[in-house]
């Protein structure tokens, strides 16, 4: 019975053990799955991130290619012009016509201008108004001297604003003068960005020193730093993973010859994949449907498994029910040994006395003195059938016990029936049984239970001082504090120290074979937890052993108004 | 009967010597009346050591010996008899059969065993076997 055991904790006991194997359950089968999809994923991952790269490349390598012959051709047409016509047509305005021509046509240039040799602005077409700058200072017009045909970085210049400039030396007899032409920022910032792939896919261009060139769409002004951080010149194409602004970037960059610019395609990573989770989008479904089916299968395989240890538990139970009826039995069997001798004494008298009454009746006369003595014989008969009559009684109310519910006992009542039927025994085991009850509180017990602890312990008793010399079992009740302590004491054998530790152990025995089931002190101590007591041993070999078992008091009643 | 198994036992040419030995004192006065009734010389003792004790000083056809009693038991008290008279018959009564006790009267030390209560006119006839056994064994002596 699990009375004993609150119902709340036996509930949750088989409830975690629910969920473990829940948890277990889905773990082993979800592994697999998550290593798999894990693996899966990486491989196609990879694959992409080398499709996605291949594809930035190729057209990184396209782009740069019509960049550089885009640039090209400005410098040839700039150069063919300044070559084209002398300083003094120029003046005359050819420059005005070919620059509209070319202006009209492109929109590419924005402004041309003539500087002479000292860095004076002979002439200039365009938006601004810069007529009269000098640009010796320049650092332009230091190149454009120094190598014939200069294409700039973007700057700021007199105008103030972001742009490049493509200058042509022309020399003419001793002297020499520039023919400069401004690019449109916003047009070759157009051409550059002209091309792109998702949502955050863009191009620029960087120069030498990291700063944007051209205007970006997400984040970057031109003329800032950029803070790309490959900056070393390379052939070809490289990849780098770059953090802006805590985004992650995947960025393809290659060098352009003239000017060093480095042309890069960038794309978040998100952005990147973003085809990729798509795709994984199945993937993740399936698994998410895998989790599902995997959890409600071990859900219903937990309830099943927790329902057969939950049966597996009630028949244990129920075994170890059966076996508290069994070692009931051997107990009393045990006891009766002793009755059955108590009984059998006194029939053995009485059949003696009726046979000699017989004798007496059945001579010819029977004297006075015959009578007398029939009669002395029937009253013998008398006494010895009153002798049986105390032991069948007490046989009677000893196994009378069945109630295993617990209920308030007075526990000396127990052990006073208990201790006729031990003496009984001990008799005819040439044993004494000595009580000694004290005042002890009620108890909250199964009476059938506490009497088989006792039982067990006082035919353990006896069985260690059976054959030896004043051989003497005392049984002892007292109060310990708010418990109740039986103390069973033997001058016995005592038990080896060594086997102390295993006397409570199921089927451990030092009596003969078929003579002990080892099961008397487990199922004590058994039945001691049960009613939440405790159960301890002091023994010295050859000296004797006291079990005591202390059981919980019923506490007081809190004003008890009813009771005198 | 009881008339013709004393003519029997008076035949046999003395009467047959009964030792009881038991702790039960009502059991033990009126089984040895009854017994006596039966032509039988009869001896009682309350215990094993008094029982041996009687023995020593005299000799007895058959001891009817009860196994459990307090002080020297029943098996102990058998052994000692066998050595102080060999050739005395025991049977043993007991309140309660145990194994040990059946052993001890297969292994020939007791002529018989019987179980408490017993029917008196068995006891009676198997007292009479028994000392039949023990002048059987000695007749081959004494005749020539």
């Amino acid at each position: 019975m699990s009375k004993a055991t609150p119902a709340h904790t036996v509930h949750d006991r088989y409830r975690s053990m629910f969920r473990h194997l829940v948890q277990r359950m889905v773990l082993v089968s979800l592994l697999p799955l998550v290593a798999i999809g894990g693996i899966n994923f990486y491989i196609f991952f990879r694959h992409n991130r080398a499709v996605v790269v291949e594809q930035h490349a190729n057209f990184l390598r396209y782009h740069r290619e019509s960049l550089s012959a885009f640039l090209n051709n400005l410098a040839t047409e700039v150069a063919t012009l300044a070559h084209q016509y002398s300083l003094a047509e120029l003046e005359a305005g050819d420059l005005e016509r070919a620059f509209q021509v070319i202006r009209q046509q492109e929109g590419v240039f924005t402004d041309v201008g003539i500087i002479n040799s000292s860095g004076q602005h002979l002439m200039y077409i365009g938006p601004y108004d810069l007529a009269q700058r000098n640009y010796r200072e320049a650092d332009w017009f230091k190149q454009v001297v120094d190598q014939g045909l200069f294409i700039s970085d973007m700057f700021l210049g007199f105008r103030a604003e972001p742009h490049f400039v493509i200058a042509v030396k022309r020399v003419e007899g001793n002297d020499f003068w520039i023919l400069r032409a401004t690019v449109n920022t916003d047009y070759f910032s157009k051409l550059v960005d002209a091309v792109s792939s998702g949502r955050t896919g863009e191009t620029f261009i960087i120069n030498s020193t990291g700063v944007f060139q051209t205007k970006t769409r997400f984040g970057g002004a031109i003329l800032t730093p950029s803070g790309y951080p490959n900056l070393a010149f390379h052939d070809g194409i490289q990849v780098h993973e770059v953090n802006w602004n805590g985004r992650r970037y995947l960025c393809t960059a290659t060098w352009l010859d003239n000017p060093r610019w480095l042309l890069i395609y960038r794309q978040e990573f998100a952005d990147v994949y973003a085809p990729l989770w798509r795709a994984s989008a199945s993937g993740i479904a399936l698994f998410l449907l895998g989790a599902i089916v995997a959890t409600a299968l071990a859900i219903v395989v937990a309830r099943r498994q927790v329902r057969i240890v939950h049966k597996a538990d009630r028949e244990k139970e129920a075994l170890t029910q059966e076996l508290l009826v069994t070692g009931r039995t051997a107990a009393v069997g045990e006891l009766s040994a002793g009755v059955a001798h108590e009984i059998n004494n006194p029939l053995a008298t009485i059949d003696t006395l009726q046979t000699w009454i017989r004798d007496l009746a059945s001579e010819s006369a029977v004297s006075a003195e015959d009578l007398i003595e029939i009669l002395d014989s029937a009253r013998k008969i008398g006494e010895q059938v009153e002798r049986c009559k105390t032991i069948t009684l007490g046989l009677l109310k000893f196994s009378r016990r069945v109630e295993t519910s617990p209920e308030e006992i007075d526990l000396n009542e127990i052990l006073e029936e208990l201790s006729t039927m031990a003496r009984a025994r001990a008799r005819v085991e040439g044993a004494t049984i000595a009580t000694e009850l004290g005042d002890v509180p009620l108890i909250l017990a199964s009476p059938l239970y506490v009497q088989q602890i006792v039982v067990n312990l006082v035919n353990n008793a006896l069985d260690a001082v059976a054959g030896r010399p004043q051989a003497r079992v005392t049984i002892r009740s007292h109060r310990r504090n708010t418990a109740v302590c039986v103390d069973v004491i033997d001058n016995g054998c005592g038990i080896a120290p060594d086997n102390l530790s295993r006397i409570f152990t199921p089927f451990f025995t030092t009596k003969p074979v078929g003579q002990g089931t080892g099961l008397g002190l487990a199922i004590c101590y058994g039945l001691v937890k049960k009613l939440g007591g405790t159960i301890q041993v002091n023994s010295t070999l050859g000296q004797g052993t006291t079990f005591s078992v202390v059981l919980p008091a019923v506490p007081p009643a809190p004003a008890a108004e009813g009771d005198v | 009967m009881s008339e013709t198994e004393q003519g029997a036992g008076a035949a046999a040419g003395r009467p047959i010597r009964v030792l009881l030995v038991d702790d039960g004192e009502v059991f033990r006065t009126t089984l040895t009346k009854v017994l006596q009734r039966r032509g039988m010389l009869v001896a009682a003792a309350g215990s094993g050591e008094e029982g041996i004790a009687y023995l020593v000083a005299n000799d007895c056809d058959v001891v009817v010996l009860d196994l459990k009693m307090p002080g020297l038991d029943g098996i102990a008290t058998l052994e000692r008899m066998r050595e102080v008279r060999s050739t005395t018959r025991v049977v043993l009564l007991t309140g309660h059969g145990s194994v040990e006790a059946g052993l001890q009267a297969i292994r020939g030390l007791a002529f018989d065993f019987l179980h408490k209560p017993v029917e008196i006119d068995w006891l009676v006839d198997v007292i009479k076997a028994a000392a039949q056994n023990r002048r059987e064994l000695e007749l081959p002596e004494g005749a020539p």
